[in-house]
């Protein structure tokens, strides 16, 4: 590797280069997904092919700072390409916006090879892809050779040109290959040769399933080419072209314009000063580390507020008026302040949208179908934690679309419907929520065939077979349609997966479909997330979850180190008698005994305690939904959560707990019976 | 909705402890099957615990406890039935939930002070149809916190 750079490479550059990557990257992917939607004009594509040019010329001049050659000279390539195309916007055609997609991903492929020690993936076939295409055009070389036909204007202009003057038009593919490479037959030797005799009327790549490329040359000969030297022949198949000048089908015909033979006096690209950043770069765990400050800042303010109380009713004489206006604005201040940084932690969806097109490119190419991707409201914000999460569930559901819900492009022209699908992503904010939809007009969703299938599984149908019936058979563990080794729509991702990952953010999944005519899934998600760390406990064999926070330490306890009586139990540590609560009473349950059990030691109003329960089962970030409704407001359950399994879990919150178990003394009753609504 | 000229509603008909009642089925969200409940402690008695339904956390409430009957045990005809009032989302636990009734007013009648042990509070109506008593509830009622349970004479549309 690079040992001719002037400085080290230390280890914070490196990071920085990836990070400005990343950036770039996510740049490129959005502009491209962007410049796939806009229309063919101008002053569409134009500011768009500007945006990648700068990007991709970004992206040169840093991996060449770390001397990552691979990503330096793919950028380069592209970079040139996307110049060419600036200067003449419309010649970027599918086949074009293709090759730059393949790029971008090669490009990442590249930086994350470099970033986790594996090999560099080549980037040559790519890279000559690319500069085939900015070479190509009218003829390089002067017309000054009798063998070359005297051409202008279209590929179908130029071949029935060339045949008018006599020429024979043949068509001929290059698959490259490592060996041939190895051997130094690639695309621009194979070039060289044609250029020698005969005439390049056109040379493009084309870009096969699973990411393979060939090249497509369309070749004007004097005479019939018949000895070996006149053609390559290594990795070459050739044919005459048809008179029809039938081109590689199903591809769009390339809209040149017409090249006068004077070099056009194009303006030299002008790379617009770009203004520093107002962005700043932020790790998400500092983040984190703010979301919990401002919780636990939550929590005090609410201990002040009761020890404000206490103080002002204990001296009816003092004045607090002084007092409880500042408590006022402190709380206001502090509201805000979580607020802000509530949205801090937002960033538009396009983080999520972003990836989809590419995938849905691959996999509508890999199953020979056409499919396009639309998407609107890209800059709706969503917290960060919830794109995390919500990537791979909408990966799935989107390649789902693909691989299942689409039809051929022959079934489809079958039914009247348009040879190239549909598939819209979309999101908007709708009061305290963000609602996402992936909609596709493919094939829709059979009832009767689901139903059927889950009959024969054995699974308990309703009588009222609806759309949200459907879609609860749909997400049943294990329930399939297809065979489960489906390439496309598989990877350890089941509906199943989908819709708890949705559940645990705290979300809602809907399914509209109607067959023949297409599904529409509707994600709800809410804005933002209250999330906490928890420490997973259990007593009673039943599972809880407290606050991470409130947990000062855990320590096991012999039983027989219990000292005291049956309801004031004390048990020594470091060198303190603290009261000991167990779980069990405060539920009403009853653990199995063990020799050991473990004591949560707990800081509270009325100072510290030990909390005895079952077992201590992990730690875990999980997202707190509040408990509303009236039923559920009772004494030490501050909330409900989900780790994964469809059950709830309650938080259990100690300040609450503590007046039950007050409650409990009181009353000598071991478990009231009334509702302790008045605690 | 009209059929033949009557005004017809609809509604959910569900079994408790043999009895029949029904809602209006625009409360009514959905019915599942009985899950996961997890039992919340020191809340309303009649209450069984809270469930996941469709995302959301819900209180279960136990309609054999509403009534102030024992509990019994979970069949494989128990249902939950999630119900919407105003803000509120709840679930009821029910023995079975049979069916979608259209009835027609003129079977309707207001519960009335003479039948005796009714827990008036509680039904919005009472229907006859085919001979049969269907008991009509008030949702506001049932899911009212103030309101503790009582019990509803047995026997009533056997």
């Amino acid at each position: 590797m690079p040992s001719e750079l002037p400085f080290e490479i230390t280890a914070e550059l490196l990071n920085d280069f990836y990070t400005e990557c990343d950036e770039h990257l996510r740049s490129i992917r959005e502009t491209l997904a962007s410049l796939e939607a806009a229309n063919v004009s101008s002053e569409s594509r134009t500011p768009l092919l500007e945006q990648l040019f700068r990007s991709f010329h970004s992206l040169k001049g840093i991996s060449g700072i770390v001397g990552l050659r691979a990503s330096e000279n793919l950028a380069h390539r592209t970079e040139d390409y996307l110049k060419e195309l600036t200067r003449n916007p419309a010649r970027l055609d599918e086949q074009g916006l293709n090759l730059l997609m393949s790029a971008t991903q090669r490009l990442e492929h590249v930086v994350a090879a470099h970033r986790t020690s594996q090999p560099i993936p080549e980037v040559e076939t790519l890279s000559e892809s690319l500069r085939a295409l900015v070479g190509s055009g009218p003829a390089e070389n002067p017309a000054k050779h009798p063998i070359k036909p005297s051409l202008s204007g279209s590929l179908a202009g130029k071949v029935r040109d060339a045949r008018a003057q006599g020429f024979q038009i043949w068509k001929f593919v290059f698959v490259p290959s490592p060996a041939l490479d190895g051997r130094n037959i690639n695309v621009t030797s194979v070039r060289q040769q044609f250029q020698q005799h005969g005439e390049i009327l056109e040379a493009k790549p084309l870009i096969e399933g699973a990411g393979s490329i060939s090249f497509q040359f369309i070749v004007a000969f004097r005479h019939t080419p018949s000895s070996e030297s006149d053609w390559p022949l290594e990795g070459v198949t050739g044919e005459p072209l048809p008179d029809t000048t039938e081109l590689t089908p199903a591809t769009p015909v390339r809209v040149e314009p017409e090249h006068s033979s004077t070099a056009s006096t194009t303006p030299e690209l002008h790379t617009p000063f770009v203004a520093p950043s107002h962005v700043v770069r932020v790790d998400m765990a500092r983040l984190d580390e703010l979301m919990r400050i401002a919780g636990e800042m939550v929590v005090e303010r609410a201990r002040l507020e009761e020890q404000v109380d206490r103080v002002l009713q204990a001296h009816p004489g003092i004045d607090g008026q002084g007092l409880l206006e500042v408590q006022k604005a402190f709380s206001g201040h502090l509201r805000d302040l979580r607020e802000a940084i509530m949205r801090v932690r937002m960033v538009p969806v396009s983080e999520v949208f972003g990836r989809m097109p590419f995938a849905v490119r691959d996999l509508a190419q890999e199953t020979g179908k056409s499919v396009k991707v639309q998407i609107f409201g890209q800059d709706t914000e969503i917290d960060k934690y919830v794109v995390e999460r919500i990537k791979d569930p909408m990966l799935h559901l989107v390649r789902n679309a693909v691989s299942h819900g689409m039809e051929s492009p022959a079934e489809r022209a079958a039914q009247n419907k348009p040879a190239e699908a549909l598939i819209t992503l979309s999101a908007k904010t709708v009061g305290d929520q963000v609602l996402i939809e992936i909609a596709d007009n493919g094939r829709g969703i059979d009832p009767e065939v689901v139903k059927q299938k889950a009959l024969e599984a054995g699974l308990r149908i309703p009588g009222n077979f609806d759309q949200a019936a459907l879609l609860e058979v749909l997400c049943t563990p294990g329930f399939s349609t297809r065979d489960e080794a489906d390439r496309g729509a598989g990877r350890g991702m089941g509906m199943s997966v989908v819709i708890q990952t949705i559940r645990e953010l705290g979300g809602s999944l809907m399914l509209h479909t109607k067959k023949g005519e297409g599904t529409r899934f509707t994600l709800r998600l809410p804005l933002t997330l209250a999330v906490a760390d928890a420490m997973i406990i259990k007593a009673g064999n039943q599972r809880f979850a407290i606050p991470q926070a409130a947990i000062e330490e855990i320590v096991p306890l012999d039983p027989h180190r219990l000292q005291g009586i049956e309801n004031a139990r004390l048990f020594l540590h470091r060198g303190r008698a603290l009261p000991i609560y167990s779980l069990d009473r405060f539920l009403g349950t009853t653990s199995p005994a063990r020799s050991q059990t473990p004591v949560l030691v707990m800081e509270t109003e009325r100072g510290r305690i030990g909390l005895q329960v079952q077992q201590v089962t992990g730690q875990k970030e999980v997202v707190v939904r509040a408990l509303r409704d009236p039923l559920l407001q009772v004494p030490g359950i501050s909330g409900a959560t989900e780790l994964g399994d469809g059950r709830p879990v309650l938080i259990l919150e100690i300040e609450g707990m503590l007046r039950v178990y007050k409650h409990q003394e009181n009353t000598r009753q071991a478990f009231p019976k009334a509702p302790l609504t008045n605690l | 909705m009209n059929d033949n000229g009557k005004i017809l509603d609809s509604y959910i008909l569900f079994e408790v402890a043999g009895n029949r009642y029904g809602l209006r089925s625009h409360e009514v969200q959905h019915m599942e099957m009985v899950d996961q409940i997890t039992p919340v402690p020191h809340a309303a008695p009649f209450l069984d615990g809270v469930a996941f339904s469709r995302g959301q956390v819900v209180p279960v409430i136990n309609m054999r406890a509403r009534f102030g009957l024992p509990r019994a045990d979970h069949s494989l005809r128990s249902r939950l039935i999630v119900v919407k009032a105003g803000e509120r989302i709840a679930a009821l636990l029910v023995d079975g939930a049979r069916e979608f009734l259209q009835i027609p007013k003129e079977a309707i009648q207001p519960p009335h002070d003479a039948m005796a042990g009714l827990s008036r509070k509680w039904l919005s109506g009472i229907a006859t149809v085919k001979d049969q008593l269907i008991l009509l509830l008030s949702l506001d009622a049932i899911l009212n916190i103030d309101l503790a349970p009582e019990l509803v004479e047995q026997g009533i549309g056997r």
